[in-house]
């Protein structure tokens, strides 16, 4: 049946038989079903159908006959949280209004509502249990993971190493000898105060920078300990020295670090780190018996040459420079022997202290190695976004380069430190050689020739590298300069020549 | 909502007989009993048939029927007139229903029984209907079964099944198209019958 035929649809035709259709459209189709014959039998048939399907029949509901068997049986938990049971008496005990239920069975419904949502059957799936028991189990692992994250007692072990601190400055007292030591506990009490108050974060823990953080107050009760004896004991006020800790030296300081630098650094710092230097001028008879004198030393000295130069001018004697490297301890020795080598000019001898700077060197190397583990940790640890891990790679490689750098440093300031170095300037004494016999007059002449050769051949060559390069600006000018030039000449000679005819008509 | 008075005469059986659906609904959450006496007097078959005709296990579909009128009970405090009862509760049987399905999906071995021998015994048109029906598209059947057998309307039906209604009109012909191509060589006679 097509659409194109019919005023409706087949689709329609059903719905109207269905009594979905009302109103004018109903009336249309009603008089559509009796005019069109095709459309009428398309209706014949719906109703057929619906008439056979009617035939399919179902037995009577048992409920019918017994509808208190409504799972009563079946809902003894509901009995016991005060939920339905299906019974014309618990129906009729009902509350007659919703608003006057007390309280207590709203609690009841609400726990009934709870029991009702896990007994479905999506709720009582053993996935679900499963799930809700892994929740359970992380949940009480993080809780206890969080406890064990809480941070050590710090203070404690701080507090313990306060107390042997005192027991051992009571013994140090009784012995004088031992007063030395008291820096050095001294220093390492302030090392364990800054490591405590700082955590991992520790920047300087060099001795310039504990020096710098301990306060006057620190040192007056360093200075105090025979003065406060308390219960037979020498007494330091540590608390106060803590409290008086900072990490920036102030004006006060200053003449305080003096003071406490004597007690502190010549304890603590085990023995000086001097750069040497030297440098010798001398005039030498004979360059070559020098040098050999100079390698004899060098080798019964440990040192070696770092550098060695030998050079001969025309008008003078040779000269030989040279840097030699001698352990710091055979320094004096070595100067000594090079001394006897020739007449000395002039002589020069510097040290340079780098104790500091050797300790600050070594103190940032530890922290960026301890840097560098933390994030060599970190980045093992963790499963951070890879911009994260990327960001982590970037520092480690820029800490790793720093500590290859530092390191780099501190073995050339060891190395500068254990050999001293000398440089050496050696001038032979200066002999002009007598020649007695004339050169021949040809080879002169031929020499005089060859030179005026020469001296014609650059003489032209220079004037055409002049040309070319001069010539293209003289030309620029020439052209430049021409035309002006000849109308201004012109103009002279026309007024030359007018003032010469006015001269001759007079 | 609408108001109900909730001095009801208690016990009046005519009463609630001429009473709407929805109204002995409210009547029923107001702490009347017999209202709902008489709307599971009404639905009790229907519902059952509802299950019935979509389960092979007439035990089955009584267990479900059952449920369906016990999660009526349950819910009472929070009905609202907002549709007709008829489709309230035919929700209530479909969204059951579907559970049933998709637990007898995973035990299929176990609920794959024989037919009921009361269904065998029925009469042959009823087989004949019942096995055409069988061969429609799940979602064509449902409509079908819906409309021909819970009478319900296209709009019902397409709010139960969250369906346009169009859609539901278009599968409505179909599957009743379908069905009859089904029906008329396994019964030619049956379209003589009137």
């Amino acid at each position: 049946m097509s659409t194109e035929l019919h005023e409706f649809p087949p689709e329609e035709v059903m719905a109207y038989l269905d009594g979905e259709v009302n109103g004018e459209g109903a009336l249309a189709l009603a008089d559509h079903l009796q005019q069109c014959a095709e459309c009428a039998s398309l209706a014949d048939d719906f109703c057929a159908l619906s008439q056979q399907l009617v035939a399919w029949k179902i037995e009577p509901s048992p409920l019918v006959e017994s509808p208190a068997n409504l799972g009563v049986e079946a809902l003894t938990a509901e009995e016991a949280t005060g939920a339905f049971k299906f019974d014309r008496d618990f129906i009729a005990a009902l509350p007659p209004a919703k608003e006057s239920a007390p309280a207590v069975s709203r609690k009841s419904s609400l726990l009934s509502s709870f029991l009702d949502f896990i007994r479905r059957p999506r709720i009582q799936r053993p996935g679900v249990w499963a799930f809700a028991g892994v929740c359970v189990v992380i949940l009480i692992v993080s809780s206890l993971s969080l406890r064990m994250r809480k941070p050590a007692p710090v203070q404690t072990v701080a507090i313990a190493g306060y107390a042997k601190i005192q027991d051992e400055l009571a013994r140090a007292l009784q012995d004088p000898k031992m007063r030395d030591e008291l820096a050095r506990h001294l220093h390492d009490l302030q090392n364990a105060q800054l490591s405590a108050k700082h955590g991992a974060d520790e920047t300087d823990n060099s001795v310039n920078g504990i020096r710098k953080s301990v306060s006057p107050e620190g040192v007056k009760a360093f200075n105090s300990i025979d003065n406060r004896p308390v219960n037979g004991r020498p007494y330091i006020d540590f608390s106060r020295m803590d409290s008086h800790v900072s990490r920036e030296p102030t004006a006060l300081d200053t003449s305080v670090h003096t003071e406490l630098a004597t007690k502190v650094d010549t304890t603590v710092v085990p023995a000086q780190m001097i750069e040497r230097t030297a440098s010798l001028s001398m005039t030498v008879k004979e360059t070559d018996a020098a040098r050999t004198a100079l390698e004899d030393i060098a080798k019964r000295h440990y040192g070696y040459f770092a550098e060695l130069n030998t050079e001969r001018q025309s008008d003078a004697g040779r000269t030989l420079t040279a840097s030699l490297r001698v352990p710091s301890g055979e320094l004096d020795v070595t100067l000594g022997e090079l001394r006897k080598i020739g007449h000395l000019d002039e002589e020069k001898q510097g040290g340079e202290e780098v104790s500091q700077q050797h300790i600050d060197l070594e103190a940032h190397l530890k922290n960026s190695r301890r840097t560098e583990k933390r994030l060599t940790d970190l980045l093992t640890k963790r499963t951070d976004k890879l911009r994260d891990v990327l960001d982590v790679e970037r520092e480690l490689a820029s800490t790793r380069e720093e500590i290859e750098r530092m390191e780099a440093q501190l073995r050339n300031m060891e190395n500068q430190v254990s050999y001293a170095s000398i440089d050496l300037k050696l001038r032979e004494e200066y002999k002009p050689a007598l020649n007695l016999a004339p050169p021949a007059t040809g080879a002169r002449m031929r020499n005089a020739l060859v030179d005026g050769y020469h001296s014609a051949v650059e003489s032209a060559l220079g004037l055409v590298l002049f040309l070319f390069q001069e010539g293209p600006s003289f030309l620029f000018w020439l052209l430049l300069l021409f035309f002006p030039a000849r109308w201004t000449w012109r103009k002279l000679r026309a007024l030359a020549a007018q003032k010469q005819s006015l001269a001759g008509a007079l | 909502m609408p108001q109900v008075e909730s001095n009801q005469p208690l016990g009046d059986s005519a009463a609630f007989a001429a009473m709407t659906d929805e109204r002995l609904m409210l009547v029923f959450r107001l702490g009347n009993s017999d209202a709902f006496t008489e709307l599971f007097r009404r639905y009790s078959n229907p519902v059952y048939g509802f299950f019935r005709r979509r389960s092979q296990n007439p035990a089955r579909a009584e267990e479900l029927a059952q449920e369906t009128f016990v999660a009526v009970l349950r819910a009472i405090e929070r009905y609202e007139p907002r549709a007709t009862f008829r489709t309230y509760l035919y929700g209530i049987a479909m969204k059951i229903l579907m559970a049933e399905r998709r637990k007898s999906a995973r035990r299929k071995s176990s609920d794959a029984g024989p037919i009921d021998p009361k269904t065998d015994s029925c009469v042959e048109a009823s087989i004949w209907v019942q096995r055409a029906i069988e061969q429609l598209d799940a979602d064509h059947r449902d409509i079908l079964l819906l409309r021909e057998f819970e009478q319900l309307t296209y709009d019902e039906i397409a709010a139960l099944l969250r369906l346009p209604v169009n859609t539901v009109r278009s599968r409505l012909f179909r599957a009743r198209t379908t069905l009859k191509t089904f029906l008329l060589p396994l019964r030619p006679e049956m379209r003589n019958k009137p």
